[in-house]
């Protein structure tokens, strides 16, 4: 029992001590199963796991809530105050009509990645910005994003007023049209001349519409922070000087991201990406102020970045951006110098009136009627019932939303109000002044606030979770794992002696139970890495204390040389280990570390990453061989060319289209010709990873190839595999995610290969260590 | 109990620091970069661990069925060994802390794992007199639990 294979290791162990192990190893085959047979038994496990995955799948249906959007576009006339029904004139309401735009020109400037403190903090780098502040030129907000910050998703929340789903994400690396109701799409239909320059997401969001002059950039280099600002940037002057050949000008600039998804939000290189920003956007005002057009800048950042310098979650630093409205055309009474709260999708129905026009179907801001009253207009009177209409016109959208969601709670409410605005217009139209007690303001305080409360009930519910699924799903997977436990019992019980698990066995449970209960906490969650690396290390030094209490109690002659050769393994494992966990810091916290990888992918280190990825390719496959020395064939010629050719592929020929193909097709005659399916393995997840996770790879063969010669429990391999899986650099947030990956060897986005090779190539440390320990 | 029972556990300490910087260093304690805290760490689990196993030694056969098969001979070896375990697994445990976001500065490696090994060869010592107060002692029998 002591050299059985971990493979071949059954649950017994669990009850397995080692002076007794001797005695128990032959259990009768009744008492082996707790009384089914091998069929039954396998039956019973295959339905678990069965049961598991449909409650997992029921789980997920009500956690990723599904939204339908109210489909078509919004015209003025759903949502004007009826001038029929309110017995008005009706060229009295156009006159004071809010089609009418207050601006001419509007440059959208998106700063990827730009966080609040970057513009709030007094020692900000973006002094033009700032300094706007003194002549009420600037109004600034502290706009809050909802999650997932990702750029894709968070796009369509700031043109369309919507949330984005957490589904969003997968539809992210497909980024097809987008269909529904926005700003862009009104643009559109308003014969509005847009030039776009920046992330090429906008361009697949919103494919011919940028006829006039665009350019994308791709997001995927994100080493890359000059070029993919300047290829922006260089287009600048032209369309400045070309000011009237367009309406609407979008920026998106990538660069501060980039920085922070390479360098961390620390960098020294930061401030004067900030600088650059901010002299951009000065370059703009000041050009556009000479031309006799009014014109507006919104300055806005599509998500933050955590201190890691990654975004995806919810946390402040990730959800809080800021969203600024510069114009030379405002006066702004209160300037906010620190940012008025605001929701970031707020500024939809704002732009839709500064533009004069339709807000978005299924939009959910509310209209910042600061930024409107900011704006100078002829007449006082006109200006507030101006606003006051857009006011209405928002809150009759929105509560189109909300009746469609909720039934029509609101309806009374905003009848009310209607019916008040409408008399206000009314008195205005056949006596050019207001009735007496009826302000203005309070009736748009009145619709403000009523606009508030459904935009905090629909943000809510869109947010939320169906819990009947998740409480089906919940309990149908506590069910599973119960009737598991109570299988394990019972097989405990039925047998003829009862002995305590051992104790490296008994903290592999303990383990397994703290894990799960580290998951109620949050930073557990954002640091699970941590768990694993303290659980595996836990065992594998306890197991490693046992083994030399038996030599030196025991002190068998027999049992030495085993318990001597099993403690050195131990410690290359552990040590192993320990230099693998170096190689990639991950989770929250730490992230921002320096690893063994940013060493390695220092320009300076090249010769040593070369070094390192061919000399753990090569032991790759020696060691494969070293597997295989019993029964080498012809066919390990294939597959070691194989190897060498992954090698070739990272260093020589930058794994260019033909070049990974030519691999998955070795790869596949390996597998499926030769039946090598482990050398097939190896050269795809070689082939995905990052050059310097290669010598990770060749650590982890090590692990499994010395796990799998020692008597160590199955659940010991389940604890290495977690951290294996963390070895990467992976983590529980979606930022750790590497999407690059999933392209290699394809030259335009295809699902179902995309997703198998960001598949394995996220899951390539515990996938190889599995399938070397199995085998 | 005299001197040379000190010395032999100051020994048996200054033994055990390397030991447990290594096992330190297994568990994730940066290498070098921070040597004076997890020397700190080495010496203080050091110290709570192998002193009063140092004190208390007779032989080494002993101090093996002591430490894997729970069979002590004296009370006071009793009491060594529950300090010790109770420390090892303090010192375990409060690694727990570190990873929560609470950013309190007593969070910061090697406190926790400090002040858990002090707690937990504080309780140790606790269990260990209550099983010599009220236990019925079986000395060098069979014992309920062991390591081996």
């Amino acid at each position: 029992m002591i050299l059985q294979k971990t493979g071949r290791a059954t649950c017994d162990n669990f009850t397995q001590s080692s002076d007794t192990s001797k005695n128990n190893t032959v259990f009768a085959p009744n008492e082996r199963t707790g009384g089914l047979t091998s069929l039954e038994e396998m039956l019973f496990y295959s339905l678990a796991g069965l049961v598991q995955l449909v409650a997992l799948l029921i789980f997920a249906f009500g956690f990723f809530p599904s939204k339908s959007p109210i489909p078509g576009f919004a015209t003025h006339e759903s949502q004007k105050i009826d001038g029929e029904a309110q017995s008005l004139s009706l060229d009295c309401v156009e006159k004071i009509s809010y089609d009418k735009p207050l601006i001419d020109q509007l440059v959208i400037v998106v700063i990827d990645a730009l966080r609040s403190d970057y513009l709030f903090d007094e020692e900000t780098p973006m002094t033009f910005i700032r300094s706007l502040v003194e002549s009420g030129n600037r109004l600034a907000f502290n706009a809050h994003v909802q999650s997932p910050t990702v750029t894709m998703p968070r796009i369509k929340a700031f043109t369309s007023g919507t949330v984005p789903a957490f589904l969003d994400i997968v539809l992210n690396l497909a980024s097809s049209g987008f269909s529904e109701d926005s700003i862009i799409a009104q643009l559109q239909k308003n014969n509005q001349r847009i030039a776009f320059y920046g992330d090429e997401t906008w361009l697949q969001l919103f494919p011919n519409t940028f006829l006039q002059r665009s350019e994308g950039t791709v997001s995927f280099f994100v080493k890359d922070y000059t070029e993919v600002d300047d290829n922006v940037t260089r287009h600048l002057d032209h369309e400045l000087k070309h000011w009237n050949s367009w309406d609407v000008m979008i920026l998106h600039y990538l660069g501060l991201d980039h920085i922070g998804h390479s360098l961390g939000p620390k960098s020294t290189v930061l401030p004067g990406k900030l600088r650059e920003m901010d002299s951009i956007v000065r370059k703009i005002y000041d050009s556009l102020t000479e031309n006799n057009r009014s014109f507006g800048m919104v300055i806005l950042g599509d998500h933050g970045m955590t201190d890691g310098g990654s975004h995806g979650g919810s946390s402040d630093q990730e959800t809080l951006v800021p969203l600024v409205f510069l114009s030379p055309q405002m006066s702004a009474a209160s300037v906010f110098i620190d940012g008025k709260r605001v929701e970031q999708i707020d500024m939809v129905p704002t732009v839709s009136g500064l533009l004069g026009l339709p807000i978005p179907q299924n939009n959910l801001g509310a209209m910042l009627v600061d930024v409107l009253s900011a704006f100078t207009r002829p007449q006082q009177l006109h200006e507030q019932l101006s606003d006051l209409m857009l006011v209405h016109a928002n809150a009759v959208q929105i509560s189109k939303v909300y009746e469609s969601r909720f039934g029509s709670e609101m309806s009374d409410q905003l009848d009310q109000l209607t019916r008040r605005s409408g008399a206000i217009l009314d008195a205005y139209c056949r006596q050019g002044s207001l009735p007496e007690g009826e302000p203005v303001s309070a009736l748009i305080a009145g619709y403000l606030s009523m606009i508030q409360k459904m935009q905090g009930r629909l943000l809510v519910s869109f947010a939320n979770y169906d819990m009947h699924l998740i409480y089906i799903g919940l309990g149908m997977s506590l069910m599973v794992t119960l009737s598991l436990v109570l299988r394990l019992l019972y097989k405990y019980y039925r047998q003829e002696t009862h002995q305590w698990p051992s104790f490296s066995t008994a903290i592999l449970w303990v383990g397994l139970a703290l894990h799960a209960i580290s998951l109620f906490a949050s930073s557990f969650v954002e640091e699970e890495h941590q768990i694993w690396y303290w659980l595996l290390p836990s065992y594998l030094i306890l197991f490693g204390f046992q083994q030399t209490g038996k030599l030196l109690v025991h002190g068998k002659v027999e049992q030495s040389e085993s318990s001597k050769n099993d403690i050195v393994k131990l410690l290359i494992v552990l040590v192993l280990h320990r230099v693998l966990r170096a190689w990639n810091q991950t989770g929250d916290k730490w992230a921002h570390l320096p690893d063994i990888g940013d060493w390695l992918n220092q320009p300076s280190h090249k010769n040593e990453l070369v070094f390192l990825g061919i000399g753990s390719i090569t032991l790759i496959t020696l060691m494969l061989l070293h597997r295989d020395r019993h029964r080498l064939r012809i066919s390990h010629f294939l597959c070691v060319t194989g190897l060498v050719l992954v090698a070739f592929a990272h260093f020589s020929f930058d794994r260019t289209v033909l070049c990974v193909r030519v691999i998955w097709l070795i790869a596949a005659a390996c597998a499926f010709a030769f039946g090598r399916r482990l050398w097939a393995l190896a050269m795809w997840t070689a082939l995905l990873m990052k050059p310097h996770n290669l010598p990770l790879l060749c650590g982890v063969v090590i692990q499994g190839r010395l796990l799998s010669s020692l008597d160590i429990h199955p659940l010991a391999l389940y604890f290495a595999l977690a951290a294996a899986f963390f070895y990467t650099g992976n983590s529980n947030s979606l930022a750790s995610l590497d999407v690059g990956a999933g392209y290699y060897g394809l030259a335009q986005y295809h699902p179902v290969p995309v997703g198998l090779q960001m598949l394995i190539s996220t899951y390539a440390g515990p996938l190889l260590l599995f399938c070397v320990s199995m085998t | 109990m005299g001197l040379w029972a000190v010395l032999r556990a100051i020994w048996f300490v200054i033994v055990g620091i390397p030991i447990f910087y290594v096992v330190a260093v297994l568990f994730g304690a940066p290498l070098l970069s921070e040597l004076y805290e997890t020397l700190t760490f080495a010496i203080a689990l050091s110290c709570l661990v192998f002193f009063p196993l140092g004190l208390t030694f007779t032989s080494y056969d002993q101090l093996g069925r002591l430490v894997f098969e729970n069979r002590p001979d004296t009370k006071r070896q009793l009491v060594a060994q529950r300090i010790a375990f109770g420390s090892v697994l303090g010192a375990w445990g409060g690694a727990a802390v570190i990873p929560l976001d609470w950013d309190r500065p007593w969070q910061i490696w090697p406190t926790p794992c400090v002040a858990g090994g002090v707690i937990g060869a504080f309780l140790g010592l606790l269990l260990a007199i209550f099983a010599l107060r009220c236990g019925p002692l079986t000395f060098s029998k069979r014992q309920k639990w062991k390591i081996v």
